[in-house]
């Protein structure tokens, strides 16, 4: 046979074969190399035998299959189950199984488990388009389930709109348990703590390069959104982690102290957010300036390090209030370790930061210093050189080139070899509004270093940004127009068709009101909801009160649906109520007998109940007349009488004849 | 003798009266039945309880990972996975029974039941199944809203043997849930003796003394008149214009010229047991009537006058099959 005679002829069989593939595909974008190809390599032979009508590989061969996948996810993870394993082990087998499956119900389980492994992908990312994506997995699964369970009697477009009626149908349903199901502001078990690795973001280490690796995503960090009062984006700092530690070459943060010793005070006027953050898996979070008060659920640590009291695995929205100028200032036993530096490094950064504070000890003057010794001729890159084993050093009288982390290290360096208090800031700066509905939008690609310098007790705490002073577009325009063309990332070549950008705008949009309703929609915008209808019923009590009615109503609507879509397809008004007429009787005892003809049913009802028999004789002459006869304007009379026709079943002997023993039927 | 019907249903022993009143199962089910709300019980298959198990798993990795969508999707299944619930339920409800035409045959062989349903969805394939003493067999739809379920079954001792309880269940639309309605129509059906396999030759024919005083005798070829309708006559004898108008179905009868009646004899067979010359009896029949012949039967209780043809050939197992049985219509009175 030719290729295509194959097809036509076998490939229907293989139809089941295509959910499994459809669901396998975005997860190809995290599973390793090697299990992807093995799962693509046993989709395409299982089409090859079923295309070919053969035989299924041997029990031991697929036990010895599955033993080997489990040994191999064991080998790469270190572990089979967890998230990160689970997904794809739980993949590897399902495809296995392909190998296994022939008949309608081993066919009818696998596409039950297709179901699963598509949704695991939500583990993994839960955007618009892969929700619509596997919505479509989704329906398509069920539409192929449907065509089997018809024996490929009904075409795959058919059983796909039989496919969506079922959802749109149970659609009311899912909507009102997904608004009212309670949620949990807690994991139910342990913690998820094999989910850290797939974030991406700022860590709690700063070593060069990495801030300009974090400057290729271009991933959305968080999103905040200002009532009242918006200010400018550009030379607006999110402050983020305070890195105090360093070791010679990383700087990094120190374990957190239980409680603030710093005295903070806030000035001016206050600006209102809400900032829904992207999951971290960490627990600090943004702020262009002190949050005061501070939300629920987070809390102040040592060095103006302001911490969720739980770690970040889902996006979270946090609404506050913040003061951009506040006051800042530590105790100077905190001090101290804002000035330690290790012995050994970098020795002629040291030089020369003691030789500017011989000749002034002011702190600001020393700061100028340093900032004019980067304005000179140091270039702001993506692609600085590699540095050595002094790295400061290396970087301030050698390659003189370098990013964000290169000129608030070197920066920091100096200062605490000079003797200020200072410390390295990661964070956020800039972001992109969007002009829609306003929301700031700030993505990995906005990443940022600067530093903070103690300049005595009064001023306190202040920030200083050294990239500033060698690119101040990067502070004013955003990363885009610091970098030079050639440099840019992909994520950061910004569009300019207008139109286009107008789309992209729109889409932003969108993806912020999905992640901000849809993802973002938890137990606090549930009691939200709960108080809208009235405010005593916001609590989680009712919450499950409400999802319990919530189910029960969904669930009648269903039966509603499926007892108000009968089919019509009673034959013709007569004999509809010539079949009433047979179940009434039936009822008292007077079925029909197996072909018993209308007439012959009649004279045996009248001999039988004499009481019955002017009506029925009556009925069955109208019944006649209308099915046989061409006399369809009798049918209303005939509807009619049997509506009357209520025989009861008689108390006494048929045989009995005196006075009232016979309800008269039709009376009523 | 005749058995009483076994319920052979694995899933309910319905003899039980009790079990009878909560199924709410008439002792005979008068047709035609119509299948209603009460009377359909449903369950879910293998698979749909491994697919609610996955939807519990589902729903408690989207608890932990605080998956939204995870939620919305495990809710949009189970509402996909109820209105098939409801699907399933809505495809027995409202069928209609209408009837159950009988086949007989001989004991060893089997015996058919072929039952007649309205009300089925005009789709082909609506996934009907029936079931009784272990024998499954789809439901054929032969025109939109009409179907037919052929269903054959052991015959299993000669006499009348009735059709246990069945089993109407559907899983369609997604083989998920299984609705089903247990059913049990007093239909019986003759089991004709299972004729020996060679046995005697054929009794020479004119022998029958009394040939004279029968005068006529019913054959095939020429009209004779029309006579009461008996269960087993063959349908192409039936006086059809007449059906209608008349309390009765009349049959037509035709005389055959010849006769040289032959007449099979009970008494002759003396000295074998009652099933044995039974069997060959029947032996008898079949070859007179594969022969051609006009044969006439006579039984202790009853004498069936000669004839040929099919008509002759049913009357004469029939009479054979009820042999030293009660007579049926004490209990089918009403």
């Amino acid at each position: 046979m030719r290729p295509s005679e194959v097809w036509r002829s076998r490939g229907p069989h293989a139809l089941w074969l295509l959910p499994p593939l459809l669901a396998l595909l975005p997860h190809l974008d995290h599973v390793p190399l090697w299990l992807g190809l093995v799962c693509l390599g046993v989709w395409f032979w299982r089409l090859a035998l079923e295309l070919g009508n053969q035989a299924l590989p041997p029990r031991s061969m697929r036990a010895l299959l599955a033993l080997a996948g489990l040994a191999a996810v064991f080998w790469q993870y270190g572990s089979i189950v967890g998230q990160q394993a689970g997904v794809p082990l739980f993949l590897l087998l399902l495809f296995i199984k392909l190998l296994e499956s022939r008949g309608l119900a081993e066919k009818r389980l696998l596409l039950i488990l297709t179901q699963f492994a598509a949704m695991s992908y939500f583990l993994m990312g839960q955007s618009i388009l892969v929700s619509a994506y596997l919505l479509l997995v989704s329906v398509l699964g069920v539409a192929v389930m449907l065509h089997l369970q018809a024996e490929g009697r009904q075409p795959l477009l058919r059983t796909l709109t039989h496919s969506s009626r079922l959802f749109a149908v149970g659609l009311p349903l899912a909507l009102l348990l997904f608004l009212l199901f309670p949620r949990l502001d807690r994991p139910l078990w342990g913690l998820p703590t094999d989910t850290t690795s797939a974030a991406t973001g700022l860590s709690e280490n700063m070593a060069p390069g990495d801030i300009a690796r974090l400057i290729q995503s271009g991933e959305t960090a968080f999103r905040a959104q200002f009532t009242g009062p918006r200010p400018d984006p550009n030379g607006l700092y999110w402050r983020g982690i305070v890195l105090s530690g360093f070791d010679g070459r990383v700087w990094h943060a120190l374990p957190p102290q239980p409680a603030s010793r710093d005295t903070l005070q806030a000035q001016g006027t206050a600006w209102r957010l809400s900032l829904t953050l992207e999951p971290h898996q960490r627990r600090w979070l943004f702020t262009p300036g002190l949050p005061e008060p501070l939300p629920q659920g987070t809390r102040l640590a040592q060095g103006f390090q302001w911490l969720a009291n739980e770690p970040v695995r889902q996006r979270q929205r946090w609404f506050f209030q913040v003061y951009p100028a506040y006051h800042h200032a530590s105790g100077p036993g905190d001090l101290q370790r804002e000035l330690i530096l290790p012995e050994g490094f970098n020795p002629r950064a040291r030089e020369l930061a003691q030789g500017w504070r011989q000749r002034n000890a002011a702190p600001q003057i020393l700061v100028d210093q340093a900032l004019a010794l980067f304005r000179k001729d140091f270039i702001y890159t993506l692609r600085p050189p590699a540095l050595g084993v002094h790295s400061v050093d290396d970087f301030l009288f050698g390659t003189r080139r370098g990013f964000c982390e290169h000129y608030a290290g070197g920066f920091v360096f100096l200062m605490r070899a000079a003797g200020v208090p200072a410390r390295v800031v990661t964070g956020y700066l800039g972001g992109e509004v969007n002009p829609l509905d306003g929301h700031l939008l700030v993505r990995q690609s906005d990443a940022h270093a600067w530093a903070e310098v103690w300049l005595g007790p009064e001023t306190g705490w202040v920030r200083v940004d050294p990239t500033a002073a060698i690119s101040p577009a990067r502070v004013e325009q955003g990363i885009g127009a610091a970098l030079p063309a050639t440099e840019l990332p992909a994520a950061l070549t910004r569009l300019s068709v207008p139109l286009l950008q107008g789309l992209r705008h729109t889409w932003e949009m969108l993806n912020n009101r999905w992640d901000q309703w849809v993802l973002g929609y938890g137990q606090a915008q549930q009691l939200q909801l709960l108080a809208r209808l009235s405010p005593r019923l916001a609590s989680t009590r009712w919450l499950a009160q409400a999802a319990i009615l919530a189910g029960l109503l969904g669930l009648a609507l269903l039966a509603g649906f499926f007892w108000r879509t009968r089919p019509k397809e009673t034959p013709d008004a007569a004999a509809r109520a010539w079949l009433k007429l047979q179940q009434r009787l039936g009822r008292i005892g007077l079925a029909p007998l197996p072909a018993e003809p209308p007439l012959g049913y009649c004279a045996r009802v009248a001999r039988l109940r004499p009481d019955l028999a002017d009506p029925m004789r009556r009925i069955t002459r109208l019944y006649l007349d209308t099915r046989y006869g061409n006399q369809a304007h009798e049918l209303r009379s005939l509807a009619r009488l049997v509506a009357r026709f209520r025989p009861r079943r008689h108390r006494e002997s048929p045989g009995n004849t005196n006075g009232k023993a016979h309800p008269q039927a039709g009376a009523r | 003798m005749p058995r009483k019907p076994d319920s052979s249903l694995s899933f309910l022993p319905l003899r039980s009266p009790l079990l009878r009143r909560i199924f709410r199962l008439p002792a005979a089910e008068p047709l035609p039945f119509i299948l209603g709300a009460r009377r359909i019980y449903i369950l879910p298959t293998r698979q749909g309880l491994v697919f609610g198990l996955l939807l519990l798993g589902m729903l408690l990795g989207s608890m932990n990972y605080g998956l939204s969508m995870g939620f919305l999707f495990t809710f949009l299944l189970a509402g996909m996975l109820l209105s098939t619930l409801f699907s399933t339920w809505r495809g027995l409800l409202g069928l209609r029974l209408t009837g159950i035409e009988a086949e007989s045959g001989f004991m060893g062989e089997s015996v058919g039941f072929v039952f007649q349903l309205e009300g089925v969805g005009a789709q082909p394939g609506p996934g009907l199944f029936l079931e009784s003493a272990g024998q499954r067999v789809p439901v054929q739809v032969r025109r939109p809203g009409f179907a037919l379920a052929p269903l054959r079954l052991p015959a299993r001792q000669r006499g009348r043997q009735a059709l246990g309880p069945c089993r109407l269940f559907s899983e369609a639309p997604l083989g998920l849930f299984r609705a089903w309605c247990v059913l049990a129509p007093a239909v019986t059906v003759l089991v004709w003796p299972k004729p020996v396999p060679r046995g005697r030759p054929l009794p020479a024919s004119g022998m029958g003394v009394e040939e004279a005083a029968v005068g006529r005798q019913r054959g095939t070829e020429d009209f004779d008149g029309l006579t009461a309708y008996q269960p087993g006559e063959s349908p192409a004898r039936l006086a059809w214009k007449h059906l209608g108008r008349l309390p009765e179905p009349l049959v037509k009868t035709f005389v055959s010229p010849h006769s040289d009646a032959l007449w099979l004899d009970w008494s002759r067979l003396a000295g074998m047991e009652t099933e044995q010359r039974l069997a060959q009896l029947a032996r008898w029949v079949l070859r007179a009537d594969q022969a051609g012949l006009s044969y006439g039967l006579i039984l202790p209780a009853s004498r069936i006058p000669p004839a040929s043809g099919p008509g002759q050939r049913l009357r004469c197992l029939n009479a054979l099959a009820l042999h030293g049985l009660p007579d049926p219509e004490s209990h089918a009175a009403v």
